[in-house]
């Protein structure tokens, strides 16, 4: 494992808006603008977990370079700063000032652009979704498009002396635990109590004072994956409401069935 | 020789029953410490003694029957209500203490809309007081940070202050009468007037006495009309700090009386907001009836405007920035969680000084901190409550904790922050305590505190409680290390 690329993006933090600030405006949306920001959840552990990957990797003799990148507008600054401090080689954000939300067509693009300008990771960390209303189809077509597998609810992750990845994910209501070998896409999701370590003040003056600059991307608007319709899986017990004047002779039905 | 921990168990039991004496060993170590030191608190380490029970009263009769009970037996009192406290105030630092929890006293007695005062029981919480003034067009004015959380009892005993204070003032501006039970039994009632020149305003032997006095059980404080309609914030960013400290001098100096008057530096307010970057946030509330709050807001923005460096900011998001400011049990239960992941922890420590050297105290502390203290992640702070000759600086910082045990953090960058906070302010003739009380910790600074005027304090301590029961270690510390006074 040589180098570990974190996707991630900085959301409102809406834990701070009051019950009132919830009333939809006029576009039918929420406005947000003024609360302070925060790394998405998802992307907060992704983002700690690369950094333990690479101290494993260093009590292993491995250096592994982690690189971080968003999509977004300059409020992102001081988080890819705050990579910077706390060692990432490299922290990018590509340019973008409206809502993608509902696009993610245009996210995986961006990003399958910027990966193929600069390089193909190891090892692409990212969190489930970027928001509670979002899809969370930019990992899994991300991966589609770069034709590396993808594993989904991942929880944690552990360097073995080998190279390979141990990976622990959620899976269909248990555990699974596996070791994989070569390029993959890891998908974060709920895990509970984890932050971003916070870097000290001397490690933003030495590494975190890095300038930003945009990357500019042709690309934006090429989608070969477009999300056309979504829908809700329903999923319901089977059930029937019986009177109790129905009740034997539903219960005989039954019967005669099995 | 005193009493063993199971008789002053049976003692308090046969004062109050059973059912109100705690000695559930969890809660004995919960109750041991308070926020000072936070890092052993989410590490649940317990580094004090342990006490011998948690009592809780329901009347002052009640009150009066413990405390006697441990005067004539020397046992160490400690009084609370809220919880919130943060110095070290709800440490039991002597064996087999009581803690008195007066949470169970919380009726409101007496809402006198004539008169614009409310007389309420010490364990009357804030929030829920507040709540309630205002449905029917009042409030208390007080709305410290904690206000979810603390109760009047503490309230009262730690002199706090709230975010309105530039309007309202701090608490004694606020408290009219009170009622408060001393360690030999005497129940003493100060009467609710709205002054008197009949001596000494013995009021402030109680208020701000930290439980180390006497244990307050019933306070009258006013209240006033609550208007929020004509509400006007006013936000700026600053280019520089010492600017800032002027632009807020000048508003209060030129007679204004906004409610909030704050300013935050660039690090503090980074941690607000987005918008502010490498600049400081100048920050006011005009509160009041609409032609004053208009006047006010006018006036105001036209002077600080004046400065150089200046921008304006969107009233809008200082508004609903300031709605989402206080901080409840749900805040407290996730910062518990961030730091156990993190290793990274936030403190505070509030001081206060004369124009003429707040800016020296601010700025020589942030850089000495910085350099003399390892591993700090933030280092800054706000000026939150203006006077006519001074304001206090609210300084705020983070640091990582490497390399040290639950134990071993508060000697290594706790104590030592908070030494050279107080070194800086001696320095300048400052206070080194603005609102939070001197609690146990910041005790060790009393004498270069007070000066010359210990002796006022110290006569006050033997005279009310002459057998040291009433939450030793604070106010004045029990035991002092002369040459290392920040190492305990
Ligand atoms: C998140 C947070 C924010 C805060 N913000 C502010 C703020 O904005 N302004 C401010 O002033 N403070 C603030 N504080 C500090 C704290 O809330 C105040 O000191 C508050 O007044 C304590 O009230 P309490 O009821 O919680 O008292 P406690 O914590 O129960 O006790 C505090 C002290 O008072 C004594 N005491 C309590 N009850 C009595 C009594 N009935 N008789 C005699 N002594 C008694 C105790 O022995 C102790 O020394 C903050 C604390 C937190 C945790």
């Amino acid at each position: 494992m040589k180098s570990i690329l974190g996707s991630f993006k900085v959301v409102p933090d809406l834990d701070l808006l009051s019950a009132e600030d919830w009333e939809p405006g006029v576009d039918h949306l929420v406005d947000t603008s003024f609360v302070k920001s925060m790394l998405n959840v998802f992307d907060e552990s992704a983002l700690e977990m690369m950094l333990k990957l690479s101290d494993l990797g260093e009590s292993l003799g491995t250096s592994i370079k982690l690189n971080g990148v968003t999509v977004g507008n300059k409020l992102c600054d001081n988080y890819l700063k705050t990579l910077y401090a706390l060692g990432f080689a490299r922290a990018d954000r590509i340019e973008s000032d409206d809502e993608i939300l509902f696009k993610p067509e245009r996210t995986v693009a961006a990003l399958k652009e910027y990966i193929e300008k600069t390089e193909m990771p190891d090892l692409i960390v990212m969190g489930s979704k970027s928001a509670d209303n979002a899809s969370g189809c930019v990992p899994l077509f991300l991966a589609e498009e770069l034709k590396i597998p993808c594993i989904t609810a991942v929880t944690e992750m552990q360097l073995l002396e080998d190279g390979k990845v141990r990976v622990t994910n959620l899976y269909d209501g248990g555990i699974q635990i596996r070791d994989v070998q070569g390029t993959f896409m890891a998908v974060i999701g709920d895990v509970p109590g984890t932050y971003l370590r916070v870097p000290t003040l001397k490690e933003r003056m030495q590494r975190g004072k890095k300038e930003i600059i945009p990357v500019l991307l042709e690309t934006e608007n090429e989608e070969k994956q477009k999300l056309i319709n979504s829908h809700p899986v329903i999923e319901k017990r089977e059930g029937r409401l019986v009177s109790s004047e129905d009740l034997y002779p539903f219960l005989k039905e039954r019967m005669m069935k099995l | 020789m005193g009493l063993q921990r199971e008789q002053i168990v049976e003692g308090l039991v046969e004062i109050l029953g059973s059912d109100r004496v705690i000695t559930d060993e969890k809660v004995l170590k919960e109750s041991s410490l308070d926020r000072y030191r936070k890092y052993e608190q989410v590490n649940e380490i317990y580094t004090q003694p342990i006490p011998a029970a948690v009592v809780y009263v329901e009347s002052t009769q009640d009150v009066k029957e413990v405390l006697m009970f441990a005067n004539e037996n020397g046992i160490n009192v400690v009084p609370r209500t809220g919880q919130s406290a943060i110095e070290g105030g709800l440490e039991t630092a002597k064996e087999n203490s009581i803690v008195v929890d007066g949470s169970g006293m919380n009726k409101v007695l007496k809402i006198d809309k004539y008169n614009m005062q409310v007389t309420v029981e010490c364990g009357v919480p804030l929030q829920g007081l507040d709540d309630m003034l205002r449905e029917q067009g009042y409030t208390t004015g007080h709305s410290p940070q904690s206000k979810p959380l603390a109760q009047l009892g503490g309230l009262v005993a730690t002199r706090s202050i709230g975010q309105f204070s530039t309007l309202y003032g701090g608490i004694e501006d606020m408290v009219v009468g009170l009622e408060a039970v001393f360690p030999n039994g005497e129940v003493c009632r100060v009467k609710n007037i709205p002054r008197r020149a009949a001596g000494p305003d013995i009021r402030h032997v109680v208020i701000g006495n930290e439980g180390a006095l006497c244990y307050i059980t019933e306070v009258t404080i006013k209240i006033f009309k609550y208007q929020p309609e004509n509400n006007v914030f006013l936000g700026y960013t600053i280019d520089d700090m010492k600017n800032g400290f002027d632009a807020l001098r000048a508003v209060m100096v030129e007679g204004f009386k906004p409610s909030i008057a704050r300013l935050y530096d660039a690090a503090d307010a980074s941690l607000h907001f987005d918008w502010s970057g490498d600049k400081n946030v100048l920050i006011f509330m005009a509160e009041g009836p609409s032609g004053i709050t208009a006047a006010t807001a006018a006036g105001i923005d036209k002077l600080v405007k004046a400065f150089p460096g200046v921008d304006s900011v969107d009233p809008k998001i200082i508004e609903k920035w300031f709605a989402g400011l206080n901080w409840g049990p749900e805040e407290i239960a996730e910062e518990k969680l961030e730091i156990l992941a993190t290793k990274n922890i936030g403190i505070t420590t509030e001081v206060s000084g004369c124009w003429d050297c707040i800016y020296e105290i601010y700025d020589n502390a942030c850089k000495r901190i910085m350099e003399e203290v390892p591993d700090m992640t933030l280092m800054g702070g706000h000026s939150s409550h203006s006077y006519i000759n001074g304001t206090n600086m609210y300084f705020v910082y983070y640091y990582n904790i490497v390399d040290c045990t639950p134990e071993e953090e508060i000697n290594k960058y706790h104590n030592q922050i908070n030494r050279i906070i107080c070194e800086e302010v001696i320095k300048y003739g400052g206070s080194i305590v603005h609102h939070h009380g001197l609690g146990k910790a910041r005790a060790h600074y009393v004498w270069e505190e007070y000066g010359s005027s210990f002796y006022i304090l110290d006569t006050l301590k033997k005279a009310f409680d002459p057998n040291g029961i009433m939450n030793m270690g604070t106010l004045i510390p029990i035991k002092h290390n002369e040459k290392h006074p920040w190492e305990f």
